[in-house]
């Protein structure tokens, strides 16, 4: 005799009459909730971590485009940080009410800093961290143009320092561009109009 | 599970370009949208290619104010990985490339007791067609209703019980001869 199809789902999607059903058989309720066991090990898999793309630009399709994606590491990307020798974290002028910004990088998988003109191997992510002197709004782009970050609208921060997807959980990001150097531009604007930007150039290799 | 309402509250956000909504969404439901797809295809990079433009075609398009942005997230990526199964047409020679991206970490007995498990699972679960791994996938791993899972795979309600029947049987077969 085969199983009715109703056991197995979850009590939500049962009848008032296949609950009936269940709690008046104890034979039926006991294939029923071998099969919920059955369903409750494929809820419990495993997912691996997942990249982020940051959105094509139709308009430029030999640049760089990126691709983003979720930390898994955030504890240990600020470790790294704060690591990091303080003058790559302290731009001229912080402090002084001189409009500045900054941006550098960590490679995420052995938590490398980065500074201009450094390379990366393929496949190789980093996460971007952006140090401001005021309040604003920040814009990162690649090469001449194209966006990176925000993938829409604008990104307000205070003044300090901000990793690209907060610092809970920053993204990382990684070029599927090929080979070679790279330019990426933060930009700060404040309330009165002014902007002021800093470039960072990273060279990937096709090699990994 | 996530909260319909706090969805419904981001996706109001992100469709006005709030990047933190953007990303508030992508981290409720990118890790598992992912999986899926990675179950579907085989293949967990190209599931990540499918769920990226799966999202920013959710995020920018919306307009499907009667459901649920986790359903029609799942209705979207299940349909780009039916085009993508289309093309290529190599469905029993995937196996071996998800057992490598969900191989086992080392650790100790028993996390590796578990992970032998879910390795022997996730073989079972390719084996099984395209259409009874999504059911199965949809409702037990996502926790997506039955009216649900039939919504993203087009079919009625009823089809869908009858296919979760018959794969959770199909699923304890394929295990079992793993064993032997």
């Amino acid at each position: 005799m085969t199983d009715p199809d109703f056991l197995g789902l979850r009590d939500e999607d049962l009848t008032d009459a296949q609950r009936e059903q269940l709690s008046s058989d104890p034979v039926l309720r006991a294939r029923h909730e071998a099969e919920l066991g059955l369903g409750a090990q494929v809820h419990a898999l495993i997912d691996r971590p997942v990249r982020r793309r940051a959105p094509r630009e139709a308009s430029a399709p030999r640049w760089p485009v990126m691709a983003a994606g979720l930390a898994m590491a955030a504890g240990a990307l600020l470790t790294v940080g704060l690591r990091q020798p303080a003058s790559t974290l302290t731009p001229r002028g912080m402090g002084d009410g001189v409009l500045s910004v900054r941006i550098d990088a960590v490679e995420t998988t052995q938590r490398r800093p980065l500074k201009g003109g450094d390379r990366l191997g393929a496949g190789e992510a980093v996460a971007f961290r952006v140090q401001t002197s005021q309040a604003g709004t920040v814009r990162i782009t690649e090469d001449g143009g194209t966006v990176v970050y925000p993938p829409s609208g604008s990104w307000s921060v205070d003044a300090g320092q901000h990793w690209l997807g907060g610092a809970a959980a920053p993204l990382q990001w990684t070029t599927d561009a090929g080979a070679g150097a790279h330019h990426y531009r933060v930009e700060l604007c404040v309330s009165s109009g002014e902007c002021v930007s800093e470039d960072l150039e990273l060279v990937w290799s096709s090699e990994p | 599970m996530t909260d319909p309402a706090v969805d419904r509250s981001l996706e109001r956000d992100a469709v006005r370009g709030d990047p933190a909504a953007i990303d508030a969404l992508w981290r409720l439901h990118a890790g598992a949208a992912t999986g899926y797809a990675a179950r579907i295809l085989g293949r967990h990079e190209e599931a990540e290619e499918v769920v990226n433009d799966s999202f920013l075609t959710v995020v920018s398009g919306r307009a499907q104010a009667d459901r649920s942005f986790r359903s029609y997230l799942f209705t979207v990526v299940h349909r780009a990985c039916l085009d993508r199964l289309r093309k290529r047409q190599v469905r029993r020679r995937l196996w071996p490339v998800i057992r490598a991206a969900f191989a086992p970490v080392p650790g100790p007995d028993e996390a590796l007791e578990q992970a032998s498990e879910h390795a022997a699972l996730e073989r079972a679960l390719l084996g099984l067609s395209v259409e009874h791994r999504a059911a199965v996938l949809l409702y037990y791993r996502e926790e997506l209703s039955s009216r649900e899972v039939a919504e993203v795979l087009g079919l009625s309600d009823q089809q869908v019980r009858s296919q979760l029947s018959y794969a959770r049987r199909r699923l304890r077969e394929l295990i079992e001869e793993e064993d032997v």
